[in-house]
């Protein structure tokens, strides 16, 4: 609740207050148009385009850092709020209908797909931060294949180990058939992106299992793998969730792209087609 | 006139690659300064070979002229430099003057043009360094520049009437406070007559023969007691309101006392590597709780951690800094009547401290008075009545003071609840520094906060003290911390002495990528570290590129302001 309340402050508000009168203005100049028997399309296509412009300029002020042309929060902001202006835009030019053309699905599937990635992008940059933060510290993503790489040779090591030392092959067994596939590499991600625990357990509970065949030193080892399978889990779960943090940019942005793409060939065909029409 | 020769320079830098001035100076004028008052005492031959007195004036010390009303020093500016009036004279003022110019000298290289160009220019290797030229023939002795500080004019005879001020003739030194500790200049200095010439020593250069010299390290040091004491009680808010006689008095009572190491970054970094809770045991006790009151405590340089015995141990209830005072209440009380009143808490120096102890009568003659007006405009009065979200909770104070984070006057802090992780941050560092970010997105973290891995911009900026050729220092004006990359000379001093690892060592590169070797075919290294971009239009990139507001530049004894960003 209190982030929902954080989410949506004053400011917020005052901005949705904004967002909502430019887009009042809009409908009324769009209605005038109509009325005035103008091509209003044309009036409404180039005002979405306009808005898709001002929206690339977060990628552009985010090139040109070191100029003082406001702090990149403001344009992620500004970013955010000409998106809500956007989409409203987008289904008047639509004119609250499913597209006729191959085209035109192509076109609508694609801003579809900006907006659709672009809201996720906003609400899991929102959410996933602090869940990050209350499993565990921070860790550096490009960091975490190493880090895995490390807990898996100790993981090996403790199960030779455990062979070499002594008449008890459980640890060995359990690692063969179940271990060494947990540390090979990231495992139970959607397990780990619903914040579930039940993976873990589930590996946690065989290694219980076994405690009983082991003596003293073998109950030590159990201790480490152990250890051992938690901080994976643990790494896993940052690789998961941080992973999502940035996965979802390589759909929005090359999606965006094509959005362009498809927007410059939607304007030639509409100017071509448009002989004779009142603009 | 002949053209200067040059050669190519690929060589490590040497201690006086850029002397003090334009050109060092010549003889006749190191004979001449060498023979005042200040100097004369001075014996060559305490001084090593590699590191002449005659040397040291040369190449650390220039000549300025001054015109009537110009402004030298300003009160709060950052000094690093010691003066000595050769002719004319000047006036001090113990307040901070409003000048016509305002002062604030441009910022060198700071353009749209420059910062576009930089935007556009092709891309270089790691770490690259242009080949520098040094002239070898020695161009004409350059004069005194006529209008050199920068600071604007004011009126002299208005600044007489409406401030107390002190006029100081040839051979007076003055600046010697702030050059020997980096601290801010406690007085604007003004020059009073025609062609006023100083010469002018900058704090390598005094710290050198303050070093080698014991005679001339009694003069400063005697100076620093004689002026430097009554201008520090002037700063400190609890006796604003005392007049000179008051100060002098309180000047030639009190007891100038340090406490801890001045080393103690190294065995710092070792403690906080083992277990950060036992930082604590090592910080040297400066009074302990039940103690008697033996005069009030005045924080003169350096930080304190007050605590209080809880069980098995120590408890920290809160931190002092520069004009912070202890044994305040405790004073009260006995002025009050109360019988057997002991120190309630235990102070302890964090590294190393330097201290006033203002006895008893004094505090209570001059400083209790005017104690109930102070009390009310009191942080930690206040505190008491701020929102709980905005109080420090104790481990949150444990983690900042444990590990020494109150030092930070720029720290860089991350926001763990808003970060995603993006590296927007460590990008824009780097395209503000030729692809060679300066800090990496790491440090300790405590709750939602993260102190990362970049230069804090201390305080008390323990890097600065070793540093043979002064190549790390403060900016004048904003007390940043920068390094002078020509006259680095690679030799790790800072890199050691920084207590948060925020310093780093690099091998240069030319522009083929190759590195680059001396003559004995070595890396030449350079001390590397954050410099709050202060080459951009835009301030710290690294806060200006975060888009989430997760990255912020924050002075960590700000508590109300940390806490509140934090959330």
């Amino acid at each position: 609740m209190a982030r929902l309340s954080s989410m949506f402050s004053r400011g917020a508000a005052v901005n949705l207050a904004l967002v909502s009168a430019a887009f009042a203005l809009f409908v009324l100049e769009n209605w005038r148009r109509d009325i005035g028997l103008h091509d209003f399309q044309f009036f409404n296509g180039w005002t979405l385009v306009t808005c898709i412009v001002v929206m690339m300029l977060l990628t552009w002020r985010k090139k040109v850092v070191i100029l003082p042309l406001g702090r990149v929060r403001f344009w992620l902001l500004v970013h955010y709020y000409v998106g809500f202006l956007t989409v409203a835009v987008f289904i008047v030019h639509t004119k609250y209908e499913f597209p006729g053309s191959l085209l035109n699905w192509l076109l609508w599937s694609l801003f579809v797909l900006v907006s659709v990635s672009g809201l996720l992008g906003a609400a899991i940059s929102k959410i996933l931060p602090p869940r990050l933060e209350a499993q565990s510290e921070r860790i550096l993503f490009d960091r975490i294949p190493l880090f895995r790489a490390q807990l898996a040779a100790q993981a090996e090591a403790i199960a030779r180990e455990s062979v070499q030392d002594g008449n008890t092959r459980s640890i060995a067994r359990l690692y063969m058939d179940t271990l060494s596939d947990f540390f090979a590499g990231p495992r139970n991600i959607v397990a780990h992106l619903a914040a579930s625990k039940v993976p873990q357990s589930r590996l946690l509970g065989q290694l219980s299992a076994i405690e009983r065949y082991l003596d003293d030193a073998g109950k030590d080892r159990l201790q480490k793998m152990r250890d051992l399978v938690e901080a994976k889990s643990n790494l896993d779960f940052h690789y998961t969730n941080g992973g999502l943090l940035r996965l979802w940019l390589f759909v929005h942005v090359p999606a965006t792209y094509a959005l362009l793409v498809a927007i410059v060939v939607h304007v030639v065909l509409a100017y071509a087609f448009a002989a004779g029409t009142i603009v | 006139m002949s053209v200067p020769e040059s050669e190519l320079l690929e060589e490590r830098n040497r201690r006086w690659d850029e002397p003090f001035g334009d050109e060092p100076l010549d003889a006749a004028t190191v004979a001449y300064i060498l023979s005042l008052p200040a100097f004369v005492n001075v014996d060559p031959a305490e001084f090593q070979a590699w590191l002449p007195l005659d040397q040291i004036i040369a190449n650390d010390g220039r000549l300025r002229r001054y015109q009537p009303g110009e402004v030298i020093l300003r009160k709060g500016d950052y000094g690093s430099s010691l003066f000595v009036i050769l002719e004319g004279g000047v006036l001090t003022v113990p307040d901070k003057i409003e000048t016509d110019g305002q002062g604030q000298a441009p910022k060198r290289g700071v353009s749209w043009r420059r910062s576009i160009a930089q935007l556009f220019a092709s891309a270089k290797p790691p770490e690259y360094r242009s080949t520098r030229r040094r002239w070898r023939g020695r161009a004409a002795p350059v004069s005194p520049s006529p209008a050199p500080s920068g600071l604007g004019k004011i009126d002299i005879d208005d600044v007489k009437k409406r401030h107390q001020t002190i006029t100081l003739q040839p051979p007076d030194v003055f600046g010697e406070l702030a050059a020997l500790t980096g601290r801010q200049r406690i007085a604007t200095v003004i020059a009073t007559q025609q062609d006023t010439l100083l010469f002018e020593l900058r704090w390598q250069g005094v710290r050198d023969i303050r070093t080698c010299s014991t005679r001339f390290r009694q003069h400063i040091d005697q100076l620093y007691r004689e002026r430097g004491l009554v201008g520090r009680l002037r700063e400190c808010p609890l006796l604003h309101h005392l007049d000179e006689q008051a100060l002098d008095e309180i000047a030639t009572e009190s007891l100038f006392e340090t406490y801890g190491n001045a080393d103690w970054m190294h065995r710092f970094k070792r403690e906080l590597q083992a277990d950060a809770s036992r930082v604590i045991e090592q910080e040297t006790v400066i009074c302990e709780q039940g103690d008697h009151v033996d005069g009030l405590l005045l924080i003169n340089r350096g930080f304190a951690r007050v605590t209080e015995r809880v069980d098995y141990g120590e408890q920290a209830i809160d931190h002092l800094s520069v004009n912070d005072v202890f044994g305040l209440d405790e004073i009260n009380a006995i002025a009050a009547g109360e019988a057997g009143v002991a120190l309630k808490a235990s102070l302890r120096a964090i590294g190393y401290v330097d201290i006033i102890r203002i006895p008893t009568k004094l505090a209570c003659k001059y400083v209790l008075p005017a104690l109930s007006a102070h009390l009310r405009n009191d942080r930690r009065v206040l505190a008491s009545s701020e929102p709980a979200a905005l109080k420090m909770q104790q481990d949150m104070m444990d983690f900042l003071v444990d590990h020494r984070f109150i030092n930070g006057e720029q720290a860089m802090v991350i926001n763990l609840d808003r970060c995603v992780g993006c590296d927007d941050c460590v990008k824009a560092c780097a395209t503000a520094h030729d692809n060679n970010p300066r800090f990496r997105r790491h440090g300790f973290s405590h709750q939602n906060a993260m102190v990362v891995n970049a230069c804090m911009h201390c305080t008390d900026p323990v890097c600065l003290i070793g540093c043979p050729t002064g190549a790390i220092h403060r900016d004048e004006n904003s007390g940043t911390v920068l390094i002078n990359d020509g006259t680095c000379i690679g030799c790790a001093t800072c890199a050691n002495s920084c207590p948060y690892d925020n310093i780093k060592m690099v091998d240069i590169r030319d522009k083929t990528g190759a590195f680059l070797l001396d003559s004995d075919g070595q890396t030449i290294s350079r001390a590397t570290k954050c410099d709050l971009c202060v080459d951009q239009l835009t301030g710290p990139a690294c806060a200006q590129a975060c888009p989430h507001d997760a990255l912020i530049r924050i002075d960590i004894r700000d508590s109300r302001k940390l806490l509140s960003w934090l959330g």
